[in-house]
Formats: structure tokens, C-alpha cells, sequence
């Protein structure tokens, strides 16, 4: 259905593309349930601030280090199930004593920020250079290749462990904190650097094949500029797997990030983190194992939406199911 | 594209979000009041009196006390994370390697632990020394029947020549008061120069007489030598068994066991070394036939198979490593595993937040940073009353002749009113500190979260340095390194006063040894005065005394006595944390069956 879209005059019943897909996309049950789930994801971390406000607990406070009774000596919970309790929703953090309800509203944040910027630049590098790429072909096409190549053959993960200390020795002076910003920054950059490329290396395969089609000859033939080719007929083709592919990029940067977090070269203290959290809850799971579930159970159920959602999008951009 | 559907995995992964939360209620840590009730963590107290007593000659003839309940036979596995870096006698300069090294090596004098008290005695000497001259000449003799492991008698020339070895090119690394006392240099750099080891022919300070006789010269007088000659440098080690650089891998023994397999990073087997003699010996026993010694195998699993019983985890101790944090809640809550702790006092160690004072030179914010530092909260962020008991002076309670004082008592959780009043009378108003710390493990990126909260509350921005091991030791112990504050973890080298203030507080040391770069010409007088005291006991009096001259200015708030917590096989006796090396004693492990 994707090709039709500069096709003849619109048949009676007017209904696009994307009007078809929509229709397809509500039919979908599993597919709307984790729009929900997403969506509240996110209303949830844009109103952090707002909840914790009115919960009256901030992420920042050791609450378990100031108030008596809280934690024990050795920094557990005094009280069963995490310290569980009317104040303390969730349970407190053990050590620091944090509030771990307003911790995970806060390290949801974290990972919405890092997960959103990095595909937005993911997702307009990788279409301006999959397109161009895709419809130039020739040298071009032999150089995007091979430096996709090479960037497919990066260790990132490496890159990052040792990017980290690098980053912070030298561009931080010695009398200051390495500022959040730069934090945030260099793993969005980090994250945008290598996610770029299965992104462009699809939309350039889709590319190739609707350049030679009709509509694009017929451009080409009434003496479309390539500007024009590119930005009005090819570009609105291949707007489903850019869709698909950011929806699924999502859920990969969070559980990357968190992996990262959880090695200890993520988002440094004391920014909330859920990949923090779970490595601290693996470090006291003997003794308080319902720590652990909070930021293990949100991170599964926030990615696996995401995964649920892309899903669904992909079955409704996709005319072979799409009945 | 796979054609997996996604959504069919949405119903288990749901389940098992489900099943999660459900499994996961766990009990609480107790109320905090029953715990402190308990021993809080510490079953001996880091603060308790352990200072060693010089013993008599007789004291120092063998055989060394039994260990109640000891059996013979058997093989004792000993399980550490790493290998020794070093075996090499003049090498060694640390207290576990001390400890454990005392299975195949003996030195001239040493400490014999009952019931956990330390006491120094003779060991291959019949003493712990003669002086004479005001403390310029110190004469050892050697007891009869001491052997090497190839049946060789000790002589006094063997133990010339290892103290030579020290002076030695390589042997930086381990103590240098034998080639700073004998040549009376301030340091080894001017003492090499005067003598530079074996290579250049006799030492001239170290007088040998007959095969049993050593006499010790030094131009200045030395209170200290029985307890340096108790050090791993004061070894004999023998000129036709010196390979060099492979004796730091296999050293010839001359205690109850001798090296039998080292394979380095691997591991290290120890069978009965038969030419030693007991009744020679009053520190060492031959329980175990022999000592299998692992490297490599990561702690928490060492742990769970030793706690646990599991395979040969009931034969096998560690003598390196503690209770890693995940086990110890737990181990403390099951009556079974508690019983295969070893808690104690770390020897003479004490923690301390260290303040650069070139940087933070004004003594009210020192004062300020004394009061607001949150030693509960940071204790409790490390793992608790486990690590050792809060700390009011410089030097360790182990040390001989310590007092306890506390010179600005503040309760345990910080007092940030008054930190502030201090602050105020601070001629310049200070905004920023900086903190640095190893950010080795996670725990202590939390502990500096603890202290940025302090500091905070005061009005104090701290802003903190985490920094890898290397980059920490270079950056921090430099004279003009831009941190104000991190934390140290430190001993004296044996239990006396005389290393602490003389090695580190005096104004003319380097920024090593000085680290906090702390200078009153009073004090500097003063250590000069001390100096030159031959008698032990006026020495320790007058540096105790001068300990509180020095604490007056804050240039360091004392933290924790530090303690640690070890584990042992259920099969393994004798197990007990070593008074001055702060580590489990190999000497006295035995198997209780086998």
C-alpha cells in the first residue's frame, strides 16, 4: 500500500494510507493496551516532579539516613518487604535509604531522556543519509557501505567502558563535578553514533528498489529536481520502517543504558537510574530481595510495551497482514 | 524480519513480572534497638586494649602454647582472591603476607598470640634483644637447634645478609628502617648511597662475632628494633640459596613448612618442613601435614561453598579476604554460618578523612569538617558496626601505650549547628570542597552521596572526584594535587607510636609520606626532640603525648578503628583474626577431623 501513495485520484471512500493503518492499529488489542502502557510511561515521567510533589517525597533525600528507625546499623530496611510502607510506598533504598517509588518516577526520566534524544538523531541521520544514499548510489553508495560496515564492527560497548574515565579526566576540571548535561550528552552521542546505521542501511535497501519505479521515472520524466525526488516522492514511501524502526530502537537504547548503568559507566550518581537500581538490588538480594523487583518488573514492562507497540506498528503499516 | 510474534511473549513475561512480586516479600532487618543490643557486628571489639607486651627470654624458648583443641593432620586449604605479589622475605610489607609467610619463614623476633593477646618474643633469637649505649647497640643471640630446611644450621652471617639484601637495588619495596637506622640517613635514597647491598662487600653497622652473635650499630639511638626485627626484612636467607629474583617466588624455609609447589596466580602447596624443631619454636605449630593455598576463584562463590559446606569448602579458610557484603546479613542470621565468621580488630589500622592542609588552611573549617562529618551514616552506607568502631584518636588503641582522648567530642551522626558556627568564625568563607575517592566499588560512589549531603546541610558544595586506583595514587599524593578531602585507610608498621607522627606529620617529609602536607614548627621541634630518645617506653610516652598537640589543629578526623570479618571451613579450628597483622593466623589453623 506504501507505493500507492502518489498514485490516481483517491478512490470514493477517502482513505489514505495512514487512515488505514490507524484502523488497523485500534483493531489491535495487544497493540493498543501497550500504546496505553506507553503513553502512561510517559505522562508518568513528565510528572514526576508534580507526583512526588504531592506524595511528598523527593529522590534525592537519604530518608533512611536521617529519620531513626528506618534502616538498621548495617543499612537494610528495618521494616519487612523492603521497608514497605504508609510513607514509604515502595520500600527505601538500602544504604543510602532513598525513597525508591520516587527513584523509579525520577530514573524513568533518566532513561526516557537518553532513549528519546538518541533516536530522534538516530532517526534524522539515518533518513537524510539511507535516502540520499539509497537514490545517489554509485561511489557514494560503495563508501556509505563500507563505513557502515566499520561502524557495525565497533565494540560500543567497549568504546563506552573505556569512554567514560577518558571523559571525565579530561574535559572536567579538577574542581568541579562532571556536569549531568555531559553525562547525558556523551551517551546520547555515543548511542546516535552507532544507532544511525541499520536505520539508513534498511531505508537505503527501499530506496534502491522505488527508484526505478513508475512514479519516480515520471518525476524524473516532467523534470523533478533531486531535491524534489528525494523529499516528495521517495521520502513519504518509506515512512513505515522509519516508524517501526524508532519504536523498536526505544526499548534496545533503555535496556542499553541500563546495562550500562548497571556496569557503572552510565548516569553517575546521584541522578536516579534504573540500571543503578537493579545492579544495587543484585548486591543486596540476599537480604532484600523485593528491592530488586521495583526497577527489575518497571524496566521489563516499560520495554516490553515498547516492543508490544513497534510490533503492532509494523503489523499495521505491513499490507501482507494488514487484511 | 523475524515473523516471531512479540505479542505471544507478553502473557509469561507478564506471569513472571507477577511471580516476581510475589516471591520477593523478604523480612525486615529487625528493629535497629535488638540489634545493637547484640554485638552490633563486631564480636571483638576493634577498640580493645591488644598493644604487645615485650616477653622475656623465657617467654621466648619453645615449644609455642598449644591451641586448645588442636589435632594433627590433614590438609588445610587456604583460598585467597590473588596470589602473593611477593615471597621474597625482604619483599614482603604487608600484614597478611607477615602472617602467613611465618608458616615457611622465621625472623628474629616475633609475636606469640594467646588468647588473643599479642606478646613479642625472641623466635630464631633467645630474646627480644639487648641494647646498650643509649640505645646505639642492640645484640641478639641465636638459640640452639634452628635450621634450615635442608638441615643446615642458622647462623648469625645468614641473618647479616638478609638484612643486607634490604639495602639492595629492588628492595625499595619493602621496609626501609634498616638502611635509614644502621647508616642514620633520613631516608633509603641517602642510605644506598653510604651502602648499597650485598654487592658492595660487608656492612660495617652489623657486627657478627661467632656463628650465634649479632650486634646491631647505629649512630643514632633506635628504641624500636625489637619490633622491626620482628618485620619479614629481619629473616635470615642464605648467600648459596639467593636465586634472585625466583626466591621471590620460592624462598628456602626455615619454619614448620617449607614450599614444596608454586605455581604463581595458581597456586601454593606447603608440606612439613622436618629439620624445624618446636621446642625452638614459641610462635609456630606443624597441626596440618599439609597447606594448599588457590588463587583465582572469585570470593562470593569462595564464600557460598565455605559458608555452605559445599564440596571442599569445610577443609578450606581464607586468610586474605573478608565476607563479601551480599553473605553477610545473612550469615549473621543463621546460627550455623555465624559460627564460621571470624571477626576482629584489623591490627593497627584506623580510617581517617584526610584533609590537605595547604588547601584547607584555616583550622575553624577543619574544625567545621570535624564536627559535620556523618560517621554513622557513613558506616552504615559501607555495611555497619562491622567495619569497626568509631575512632576519637589518631593512632590505633593496638598501639603500645595509647590513650584515648577526644579532643571535640561530636556525636557519632555529625552536628551541623555546629559546624556552622565554626564556619562562620572562618576568616574566608569557604563554598566548595573537593572530595576524592577510588572508585573501585559502588559503595563508595554512595559514600560520597552521604558526604555531599553533610557538607550540604552545612552550606558546603563538595564536589566529588571518583578515580580509578592508579590515577588516585597519582593524583592525590602529589603536593599540589586540587583535592581538599578523601578518605585513607591506614597502620602504623608495627604497634608502636614511632612510625606514625615521625613517618608522616613532620613538615620536611615528601607529599608521600606527608600527604596532608601538615606543618607546625612546634611539632617538627618536638619530633626532632623525640628522635633522639633511646628508651622505647619514653619515646611512645612522648609521641602519645605529642599526638594530641597535633590533633588540636584537626588535620584529619579520625573515622573507624577498623575491624574485619573473615570466614573459615566448619572443619577448621584454630581460626582467630592475628592481634597485630589483622588477618586469620595460618600458624595455629588445624583440620578437627581429617
Amino acid at each position: 500500500m506504501a507505493e500507492v501513495h502518489s498514485g490516481g485520484p483517491p478512490k470514493a471512500p477517502s482513505r489514505g494510507p495512514f487512515a488505514t493503518a490507524c484502523r488497523a492499529f485500534r483493531r489491535d488489542r495487544t497493540g493498543m493496551a501497550a500504546l496505553v502502557v506507553v503513553a502512561l510511561c510517559a505522562l508518568l515521567a513528565l510528572a514526576a516532579p508534580l507526583l512526588a510533589a504531592l506524595y511528598g517525597k523527593n529522590p534525592k533525600e537519604h530518608y533512611g539516613q536521617n529519620r531513626p528507625g528506618l534502616l538498621s546499623a548495617e543499612g537494610l530496611p528495618v521494616l519487612p518487604n523492603g521497608g514497605i510502607s504508609g510513607e514509604h510506598w515502595f520500600g527505601i533504598e538500602p544504604g543510602l535509604g532513598r525513597d525508591v517509588l520516587t527513584q523509579l518516577l525520577y530514573g524513568m526520566r533518566t532513561s526516557l531522556l537518553v532513549a528519546l534524544a538518541s533516536v530522534t538523531v538516530i532517526a534524522v541521520v539515518g533518513i537524510v543519509l539511507g535516502v540520499t544514499v539509497g537514490y545517489l548510489s554509485g561511489l557514494a553508495d560503495r563508501a556509505f557501505t563500507f563505513v557502515c560496515n566499520v561502524m557495525l564492527a565497533f565494540p560500543t560497548l567497549l568504546l563506552l567502558l573505556a569512554l567514560s574515565p577518558v571523559i571525565q579526566t579530561r574535559f572536567v576540571d579538577p574542581g568541579e563535578n562532571e556536569p549531568v548535561w555531559m553525562q547525558f550528552t556523551s551517551l546520547i552521542l555515543v548511542f546516535s553514533a552507532f544507532g544511525w546505521v541499520p536505520l539508513a542501511m534498511v531505508l537505503r535497501t527501499a530506496v534502491r528498489g522505488l527508484r526505478e519505479r513508475d512514479f519516480v521515472e515520471a518525476a524524473r520524466a516532467v523534470g523533478a529536481g533531486r531535491r524534489h525526488i528525494v523529499f516528495r516522492e521517495l521520502l513519504p514511501n518509506v515512512w513505515a520502517p522509519v516508524l517501526v524502526h524508532i519504536t523498536l530502537a526505544v526499548p534496545g537504547i533503555v535496556t542499553a543504558e541500563a546495562a550500562l548503568s548497571f556496569l557503572g559507566v552510565g548516569i553517575n550518581e546521584p541522578v536516579p537510574d534504573w540500571g543503578r537500581m537493579i545492579s544495587r538490588g543484585s548486591e543486596v538480594f540476599y537480604d532484600d530481595p523485593t528491592y530488586m523487583v521495583f526497577p527489575g518488573v518497571a524496566i521489563l514492562v516499560f520495554v516490553l510495551a515498547f516492543n508490544l507497540l513497534g510490533d503492532a506498528v509494523r503489523d499495521a503499516l505491513d499490507p501482507r497482514i494488514a487484511a | 524480519m523475524s515473523r516471531f510474534r512479540m505479542r505471544t511473549a507478553a502473557v509469561p513475561a507478564l506471569a513472571t513480572a507477577a511471580v516476581m512480586l510475589m516471591c520477593s516479600c523478604s523480612a525486615g532487618a529487625g528493629s535497629p534497638a535488638a540489634d545493637g543490643k547484640e554485638d552490633g557486628g563486631t564480636a571483638v571489639k576493634s577498640g580493645a586494649r591488644l598493644t604487645a607486651t615485650l616477653g622475656t627470654a623465657k617467654d621466648s624458648q619453645g615449644p609455642a602454647p598449644v591451641v586448645p583443641g588442636a589435632r594433627t593432620g590433614g590438609t588445610v586449604k587456604i583460598a585467597n582472591l590473588n596470589d602473593y605479589s611477593h615471597l621474597d622475605p625482604q619483599k614482603i610489607y604487608a600484614g597478611e603476607s607477615y602472617s602467613t609467610s611465618l608458616l615457611w619463614g622465621r625472623q628474629l623476633t616475633q609475636y606469640q598470640v594467646v588468647d588473643g593477646k599479642p606478646k613479642l618474643v625472641g623466635d630464631l633469637a633467645t630474646d627480644t634483644g639487648q641494647s646498650s649505649d643509649g640505645g646505639r647497640t642492640w645484640t641478639y643471640k641465636l638459640k640452639d637447634g634452628i635450621a634450615w630446611e635442608d638441615g643446615q644450621p642458622i647462623t648469625s652471617a645468614h641473618v647479616k645478609y638478609g638484612i643486607e639484601r634490604t639495602f639492595g637495588p629492588g628492595f625499595e619495596l619493602g621496609p626501609t628502617y634498616w638502611p635509614e637506622w644502621l647508616t642514620g640517613s633520613e631516608d633509603r635514597t641517602a642510605a644506598v648511597k653510604k651502602y648499597g647491598g650485598p654487592k658492595d662487600g660487608d656492612l660495617d653497622a652489623i657486627e657478627t662475632p661467632d656463628d650465634r652473635t649479632i650486634v646491631f650499630h647505629f649512630p643514632r639511638p633506635q628504641s624500636d628494633v625489637p619490633y622491626m626485627a620482628a618485620q619479614s626484612s629481619s629473616s635470615p636467607v642464605r648467600k648459596d640459596k639467593d636465586t634472585g629474583t625466583d626466591y621471590d617466588v620460592r624462598p628456602f624455609a626455615t619454619g614448620p613448612y617449607r614450599i614444596a609447589e608454586h605455581k604463581q596466580n595458581q597456586s601454593l602447596t606447603l608440606e612439613r618442613n622436618p629439620r624445624w624443631k618446636p621446642e625452638t619454636d614459641p610462635i609456630r605449630h606443624q597441626y596440618a601435614d599439609r597447606f594448599e593455598f588457590t588463587f583465582g576463584k572469585k570470593i562470593l562463590n569462595t564464600a557460598q561453598e565455605v559458608l555452605g559446606g559445599r564440596g571442599a569448602g569445610a577443609d578450606t579458610v581464607t586468610t586474605k579476604n573478608e565476607v563479601p557484603p551480599e553473605l553477610y546479613a545473612e550469615a549473621r542470621r543463621d546460627a550455623k554460618k555465624r559460627e564460621l565468621l571470624v571477626p576482629g580488630s584489623q591490627g593497627a589500622y584506623t580510617s581517617d578523612l584526610y584533609i590537605k592542609n595547604n588547601r584547607v588552611t584555616d583550622p575553624e573549617v577543619r574544625k567545621a569538617i570535624h564536627y559535620l562529618f556523618p560517621r554513622e551514616q557513613a558506616r552504615q552506607v559501607l555495611g555497619g558496626p562491622r567495619l569497626g568502631d568509631f575512632a576519637t584518636t589518631l593512632s590505633s588503641p593496638a598501639v603500645v601505650g595509647w590513650k584515648k582522648y577526644d579532643l571535640y567530642p561530636v556525636a557519632p551522626s555529625g552536628d551541623i549547628a555546629k559546624a556552622k558556627e565554626h564556619l562562620a568564625k572562618a576568616k574566608d568563607k569557604v563554598t566548595t570542597l573537593t572530595y576524592a575517592y577510588e572508585s573501585d566499588a559502588p559503595e563508595k560512589d554512595r559514600l560520597a552521596q552521604v558526604l555531599v549531603d553533610a557538607f550540604g546541610k552545612a552550606g558546603i558544595k563538595l564536589v566529588t572526584k571518583p578515580m580509578d586506583k592508579a590515577a588516585f595514587n597519582d593524583q592525590v599524593f602529589r603536593g599540589d594535587a586540587p583535592y581538599d578531602l578523601w578518605i585513607s585507610t591506614n597502620s602504623v608498621d608495627w604497634p608502636t607510636p614511632s612510625t606514625l607522627l615521625p613517618d608522616s606529620y613532620h613538615s620536611k617529609l615528601d607529599a608521600l609520606a606527608n600527604s596532608i602536607r601538615y606543618s607546625n614548627p612546634e611539632v617538627d621541634k618536638e619530633l626532632e626532640r623525640i628522635a633522639g630518645i633511646g628508651d622505647a617506653q619514653q619515646k611512645a610516652a612522648a609521641l602519645i603525648g605529642l599526638e594530641q598537640v597535633v590533633m588540636k589543629d584537626v588535620p584529619v578526623v579520625p573515622f573507624l578503628y577498623t575491624s574485619v570479618t573473615q570466614f573459615r571451613g566448619a572443619n577448621v579450628g584454630g581460626a582467630a583474626i592475628h592481634p597485630i597483622y589483622g588477618s586469620i593466623a595460618a600458624v595455629d589453623l588445624y583440620l578437627k577431623k581429617s
